[in-house]
């Protein structure tokens, strides 16, 4: 699994890339300089928890993606089973292009087979 | 397009008539419009002029961030490539600072400026315009989102310029301006007294000093200082002297242009329009429901949702250290969330999941343009 993150981080502005458990259970990790693991994981597994909690009130289903664009920077979140692939971006890049390599490396994560329930 | 409306005074008049329009509705379309028609009629300067203050007055303005990228890279392409070629040749301290400090001021690319200041920095860990950069331009993103991470770069950074140069004033005026706004009374202090060294004459500096006499700092640990300004706020006292010593860091004094909440009411309609447009709705600073719509169910247990979600997802970002929240599409099964901050407002679409996001996109500008008001 760490070798699909290590190739989804070499697209362009890809910062780092995470495999997190909603319960923030850290399955794989591939970060840039200047992000740390136990940070990321806090952050994404508490973004997750709160979206579905929320989603779930209106009767809707847990999320399968969400784009977050900031000031400063992007982060992906992408449900691949019973754990998210995070991906955090650069502010600049072209989101179309990165999310089609981003969907892609979700799906051979979800391929693998080795985090279902 | 008339016969003769290439010779000269025919397109001054219609400029003419274009900045008049721009006087009397200074709006992100009537700017945009002015901008290119100036470069189109060689009016360069102009047109740099017009889209500098378009962006300072409407920030958050798809249109206007469109026109200015494409006007400040054409107006700045030589000097860009030049700087880069030298960087790539014969890399210098200064040629890192000139470059990043284009991207700053012209380009209103904060996040290149940035990259470029720190590359630099590793490269020339000991420069003074480096340092003093960086922190300048972590000053910038502190007054805008006020989180501790950028305020405490940007004194780590200006204390470095200050050591490369004790007679900094930028440096020692920035730090100056920091350390009281978070309410460090003594640190402030010694700026100002190391500025009225140098700069005897300095009155702002001189009045400041006076006022902070005696006060005592509201904490020792600037860590906490900055963290207690990120969840509460600014304290009012501490805003209010900051003030007595500003510091000239935007490139212009316009306020940015905000929502305005009756034409954000009346427009949110206008999303019906977008196909497979479940609810649109907009809500202000605090929460509350500007104008919305919703194509069935309860729009009060929607908006607590949405709100809900940015919150959270304005939390995440500030967390992660990537500015505020800006823009998000949520995706669930059966639907798609579209959210975009602009103007201190958020609007927010709901639609189906075979809606394509270029739509609601296209959508959402064209609903920003038309609702920001100067």
């Amino acid at each position: 699994m760490n070798e699909i993150l290590s190739e989804l981080n070499q697209e362009v502005g890809v910062k780092g890339s995470m495999v997190v458990t909603q319960d923030g259970i850290v399955v794989a990790t591939e970060l840039g300089p200047g992000l740390s693991a136990d940070v990321v994981a806090a952050v994404a597994s508490g973004a997750i928890q709160s979206i579905n909690q929320n989603l779930n009130k209106l009767g809707q289903p847990n999320l399968s993606k969400f784009v977050l664009e900031a000031g400063f920077g992007k982060i992906v979140f992408i449900d691949i089973g019973i754990a998210y692939l995070v991906v955090i971006l650069d502010q600049r890049i072209n989101m179309d292009v990165t999310l089609i390599a981003i969907s892609a490396a979700a799906y051979r994560i979800r391929q693998m087979g080795q985090i279902r329930a | 397009m008339g016969w003769f409306s290439w010779l000269p005074w025919n397109k001054r008049r219609d400029l003419e008539k274009l900045e008049a329009e721009a006087r009397r509705n200074t709006s992100p379309a009537t700017l945009s419009t002015l901008a290119e028609k100036y470069y189109q009629s060689g009016e360069y300067n102009n047109a740099v002029e017009c889209v500098r203050r378009a962006v300072e007055r409407f920030p958050d303005s798809p249109k206007v961030k469109e026109i200015h990228a494409q006007i400040m890279r054409l107006h700045n392409q030589q000097t860009l490539a030049k700087l880069q070629k030298e960087i790539e040749t014969r890399p210098k301290a200064e040629t890192y600072a000139r470059l990043a400090d284009l991207y700053y001021r012209d380009m209103n690319d904060l996040n290149r400026a940035l990259e470029l200041a720190n590359e630099g920095l590793e490269k020339f860990p000991e420069s003074e315009d480096l340092h003093l950069l960086t922190g300048l331009i972590r000053f910038v993103r502190y007054q805008a989102d006020r989180l501790s991470q950028d305020g405490l770069k940007c004194i780590e950074h200006l204390e470095s310029a200050s050591r490369a140069n004790p007679m900094n004033y930028k440096a020692c005026a920035m730090l100056a301006r920091m350390f009281t706004e978070v309410g460090a009374f003594d640190r402030a202090g010694t700026q100002l007294n190391n500025i009225l060294r140098f700069a005897p004459d300095d009155e702002k500096a001189r009045r400041l000093v006076d006022k902070l006499q005696g006060k005592e700092p509201l904490g020792t640990d600037i860590e906490e200082l900055f963290k207690n300004v990120q969840l509460g706020g600014t304290n009012e006292e501490c805003r209010d002297l900051a003030n007595i010593f500003p510091i000239e860091y935007n490139k212009g004094q316009a306020a940015p242009a905000r929502l305005d909440p009756q034409l954000a009411a009346s427009h949110v309609a206008d999303f019906k329009r977008v196909e497979g447009a479940k609810a649109a709705m907009v809500m202000d600073e605090s929460g509350k429901v500007v104008g919305s719509f919703a194509a069935s169910g309860s729009s009060a247990e929607l908006a607590e949702m949405i709100w809900n979600i940015y919150t959270g997802s304005e939390d995440s970002a500030r967390r992660m250290d990537i500015g505020s929240f800006k823009r998000g599409i949520l995706e669930a099964p059966g639907m798609r969330l579209h959210m975009v901050e602009a103007g201190g407002h958020l609007i927010a679409v709901v639609t189906t999941k075979t809606t394509r996001d270029e739509v609601v996109r296209t959508a959402l500008n064209s609903y920003i343009d038309t609702v920001l008001k100067a």
